[in-house]
């Protein structure tokens, strides 16, 4: 089962992607912040990581070019924000980001992004 | 008033229900060329339904729902 | 209401409360840029979860703040007196409607209004120059590449009637993990009688992609068409799950055909030219290898380059794989291989625009050829050479941003691990645990019994010394579960900054407030009991406390008035202070009201102490407010705060000096659960005095115990202390009975301040108890706080020792 990281300080959010991606057969973990989702990330690597940008103790940029920077397998990275600005998505793929989407995201769009960067084959 | 029925057109409003299908009937073999405006249709009755398909009726304006209107477009032809 | 609603509702009120914390601390420290980074992130959470329900009146609101302190963050805005207010006001229309939400499910339409309002109020304050092309669209939204529509229809192969938008649609369902159904409703004929309306049935199908009407025969002429006999057929397609559906379709399952439909059937339906047949131009696909473009297309110049170029690599190749395009990853793997050997991403990014060739004119990223140029300006359209179907948009990166990295996130308070449990849990817990500290006290009456009854010497040892270990667990549990239940009185000051702050803007005054001790803990039910006569004593000094700027001035005062709350820990109890330095309490003002409401006597008001008047504020009936103000008055008293706090074993004390402010402290056990009772012995009857009200125990000769006008009284230490016989007090004629030294045993306690003794027949031990209110018809019997069980299985009443006199 591949197992996907979300990581967001905001609880709803949280529940909302897990529903999401627990119900089309994903293992999903949580992580409050970049702080614990280094941590989660050191103890098994994930397949995908779910990424919030404004977080307290480390937000998501900190938590991707440290990610990126350590020696674990890279695996794609999706960004999620509430900025539609070009510069805020360029700062995203500069951090570390394979992928950058913007809230609301919508169920199908959140859940098609992830089969697309886990090389889900469609049926 | 789901269907008013003027000189030269047919005005469906709201949901058409099928009470007036009849009406319907009668005032298209009366106006063979009458105009079908849907615009404010949300629904049509199927009795109204085939009675325009069945009329080859040509749709002078289509529903503002665009759902709606996609379903009648595999049925009936617009201006 | 679901999970998910409730978090969110319960994420936003925690939210809510810390919004307005902070705003009232910026107000305080207007340049405090960590708190508006703070504020913003509060705001801009709340907004990001309003946005995945369907509340357009909350997200406006929430979208207009989170612009305003977006602003406020940047230094566009300043922060000013006027915002706060517009942003108070729509933090507290956020909560009414979040209470609607959590009542009823829905946000009333009638508040659309103020929303808008609201949100205009906050929009009006951001400065209208600061949309600039900062805050534009990111251009590759927009750039969705034009979707050509195939016109073709072949009846034959009613699949090919798809539109081509339906196609995206269904792959994207396909991609989601769902399954495609094809329905053909062929209503019968007499349908319409039954009050049937199959069109309206086949528009609501769940999940419809499409739907097409066709006629089941060719039509007669009109002159012979029965309207109401049914000759059209519905065909829908769907992406909803065949449960669903025939579930939706139960009541005219026989009317209708459900077909499976699998990809490669709309994939055959829509490309003549076989082969593999490459996935239609779903935008995610666009969008997401655009992204890894644009990822390679950044400076080489970061620590993590080859980390980004891997991810990427593992993002192409996941993206290859799921349109089918896997036989292009050996390729792919190569020019990462060679971008991480080279320490540079143009490997890879010239085997992407191999792969997805582009046109000529458009120059490789001019920062990889000389650093730090800029990037082309236009967006560059790709094409695929598998075929034309894999038309990418290409987004240039943007303009070189100065971008820092690893920064340092906005202090946050500290995020401590917790879970959220139901109190009722906690209290079942604490129940039981209770139970085990009552049961595990029949232990040493057991092993008494096995001594002296079985005369079993060494089990009666046995049990002493497992009766010690269970002793220490369950003392360790309460201590845990107490600990649990603990709450920072924070929980009840939080409120006081607005409260002060509007309530002192509506009076005309300058206050301060000083909140001092908000970590200090105490039991949640402690803490809760805490909330309301708080109010009412930091209202009753604004109100009546606190003088106007002006009177201030004139007595040499500060303008500004300061309330200070405070709470310390002093070994069980809490001691919460609140102090004003505003005009105090007369005490002969006090004393003639009292006089003149017949709480005391004449006698009383000559030799009563200032000390003692003030505190007459606090007997039943008292309100010295000279006009009943909206604020405090009412007719309410201080009475009412007194029996608040009381209930909950507290007790409250006021000291004043006319003048210079008033000082009013509570004190209140740490936690309610445990009672500490001395236990004794009257008319062969025991009973518990809460050890909170016991100052000591004496034994006095019967001799030293003087009878003043039917009345009994003694002295002690030089003090008249007045004695009453507890089998008195209970309404039993019953002399209390001395020991043999003529001694009877009495129980000094504290009454109002005051010290009075409680004739007994004997002490017993002091014990902890778990005080169970009365219940029922008992709850009338004031005398007593309530009842417990004791280790021998026998129920101790505990006695109300301020209910007695």
């Amino acid at each position: 089962m591949k197992r996907i990281l979300i990581v967001d300080d905001a609880a709803t959010v949280r529940m909302y992607h897990r529903i999401i991606l627990e119900g089309a057969g994903y293992q999903v973990l949580e992580a409050i912040n970049g702080i614990e989702a280094m941590e989660k990330a050191l103890q098994e690597p994930f397949d995908l990581y779910v990424v919030d940008i404004n977080m307290p103790k480390q937000d998501g940029y900190g938590f991707l070019s440290d990610l990126r920077s350590r020696d674990l397998p890279q695996t794609p990275a999706l960004m999620i924000s509430t900025e539609a600005a070009a510069a805020d998505r360029t700062r995203a793929y500069a951090a570390g980001a394979n992928l950058y989407l913007v809230k609301p995201v919508k169920p199908d769009e959140l859940l098609v992004h992830c089969r697309l960067l886990l090389g889900e084959v469609h049926p | 008033m789901a269907i008013t029925f003027k000189r030269d057109r047919v005005v469906f409003s709201g949901m058409a229900d099928g009470e007036d299908a009849e009406k319907l009937l009668q005032w298209l073999q009366k106006h063979p060329k009458g105009k079908i405006d849907l615009a404010a249709c949300t629904h049509l009755h199927p009795a109204n339904l085939q009675i325009l398909m069945a009329a080859n009726c040509t749709l002078f304006a289509k529903p503002k729902d665009t759902l709606f209107a996609a379903w009648l477009d595999s049925a009936l032809k617009t201006v | 209401m679901n999970p998910l609603l409730e978090q969110f509702l319960s994420e936003s009120r925690d939210a809510l409360q810390g919004i307005s914390e902070k705003l009232l601390l910026l107000e305080k420290n207007p340049a405090g840029n960590d708190l508006m980074v703070e504020l913003f992130r509060l705001v801009h959470t709340l907004k990001g979860n309003s946005g995945l329900f369907g509340f357009p009146e909350l997200t406006r609101v929430l979208h207009a703040g989170e612009d305003l302190m977006d602003a406020v963050r940047q230094g566009t805005v300043a922060y000013s007196q006027v915002l706060a207010d517009r942003l108070l006001d729509a933090m507290d229309f956020v909560g009414i409607l979040c209470d609607e939400i959590e009542s009823q499910g829905t946000v009333d339409a009638k508040h659309t209004k103020d929303s808008v309002r609201l949100a205009d109020g906050l929009r009006a304050l951001i400065d209208t120059e600061k949309a600039g092309p900062e805050t534009a669209d990111y251009p590759e939204q927009k750039g969705v590449p034009p979707v050509p529509v195939d016109e073709k229809t072949d009846l034959s192969l009613p699949l090919s009637l798809l539109p081509e938008q339906t196609r995206v649609e269904a792959y994207r369902a396909v991609v989601a993990g769902k399954a495609l159904h094809w329905l053909i409703y062929s209503p019968a004929e007499d349908c319409f009688f039954q009050g049937d309306d199959p069109f309206y049935q086949a528009r609501h199908t769940p999940e419809i992609l499409w739907g097409g009407i066709s006629a089941r025969k060719p039509w007669p002429k009109l002159a012979e068409l029965d309207p109401y006999t049914c000759l059209v057929d519905f065909t829908t397609f769907s992406t909803a799950p065949l449960a669903e559906l025939e579930e939706y379709f139960r009541y005219v399952a026989q009317q209708v055909k459900i077909i499976p439909v699998a990809w490669q059937d709309i994939e055959a339906s829509a490309d003549d030219t076989a082969g593999s047949a490459p996935a239609p131009h779903l935008p995610e696909v666009t969008a997401t290898l655009a992204a890894q473009r644009a990822i390679l297309s950044l400076s080489d110049d970061v620590l993590w380059l080859s980390g980004r170029i891997k991810a990427v690599a593992a993002s192409l190749s996941g993206c290859l794989r799921a349109i089918g395009g896997a036989a292009a990853i050996p390729g792919m793997e190569a020019a990462r291989d060679a971008a991480l050997s080279q320490a540079t991403a143009i490997p890879l990014l010239l085997w992407f625009d191999s792969q997805f060739s582009r046109p000529a004119e458009a120059p490789l990223p001019q920062h990889h050829l000389a650093s730090g140029g800029p990037s082309p300006a236009h967006p560059v359209l790709l094409q695929s050479n598998q075929g034309d179907q894999a038309a990418v948009i290409v987004a240039p990166p943007g303009p070189e941003v100065d971008v820092k990295f690893g920064r340092r996130a906005e202090d946050a308070p500290n995020a401590t691990k917790s879970i959220k449990v139901d109190q009722a849990k906690i209290d079942r817990l604490m129940n039981l645990i209770g139970e085990i500290v009552v049961a595990k006290n029949a232990l040493p009456y057991l092993a008494g019994r096995a001594e002296t009854v079985f005369g079993v010497r060494e089990l009666s040892r046995e049990i002493k010394v497992q009766y010690a270990v269970i002793n220490r667990i369950a003392e360790e549990m309460q201590d845990s579960i107490m600990q649990v239940r603990m709450m920072p009185v924070s929980f009840v000051f939080q409120r006081f900054p607005r409260l002060v702050r509007d309530t002192s803007n509506r009076l005309g005054k300058e206050v301060t407030l000083v909140l001092e001790g908000e970590e200090t803990e105490a039991d949640k039910n402690v803490i809760e009991s805490l909330g309301d006569p708080l109010v009412h004593i930091v209202r009753n000094s604004l109100d009546h406390g606190i003088e106007t700027p002006e009177v201030r001035r004139a007595l040499g005062k500060p303008a500004a008035g300061t309330i200070v709350i405070s709470a310390t820990q002093e070994s069980d109890r809490v001691i919460i202070e609140i102090r004003d330095d505003g005009k105090g309490i007369d005490p002969d003002l006090i004393k003639r009201k009292a006089y003149d409401k017949g709480i005391i006597d004449n006698e009383r008001m000559q030799r009563i102490t200032d000390q003692e008047a003030v505190n007459l504020v606090f007997a039943a009936g008292f309100s010295t407010a000279d006009v009943v103000s909206d604020l405090s008055g009412r007719g309410v008293g201080m009475d009412v705060v007194r029996t608040a706090v009381e209930k909950v074993n507290g007790t409250i004390t006021l000291e004043s000096e006319k003048g210079q402010g008033t000082r009013i402290c509570l004190s209140l056990p740490l936690s309610m659960a445990i009672t500490n009772v001395m236990i004794v012995e009257s008319n062969t009857q025991l009973f518990g005095v809460p050890m909170e009200s016991v100052l000591e125990t004496v034994r006095i000769a019967r001799a030293d115990i003087r009878t003043i006008k039917k009345s009994q009284a003694t002295v002690l230490r030089g003090r008249i202390v007045p004695l009453k016989s507890l089998n008195s007090l209970l309404g039993m004629n019953i002399l209390p009975k001395a020991n043999q030294e003529d001694e009877i045993a009495v129980l000094i306690v504290s009454l109002g301040g005051e010290a009075v003794g409680i004739m007994v027949d004997d002490f017993r031990e002091t014990a902890a108890i778990i005080l169970k209110p009365m219940t029922g018809v008992l709850t009338g019997l004031s005398e007593y706080a309530g009842s417990a069980l004791l280790g021998d299985g026998s129920v101790l009443m505990v006695l109300n020792i301020k209910e007695m006199f």
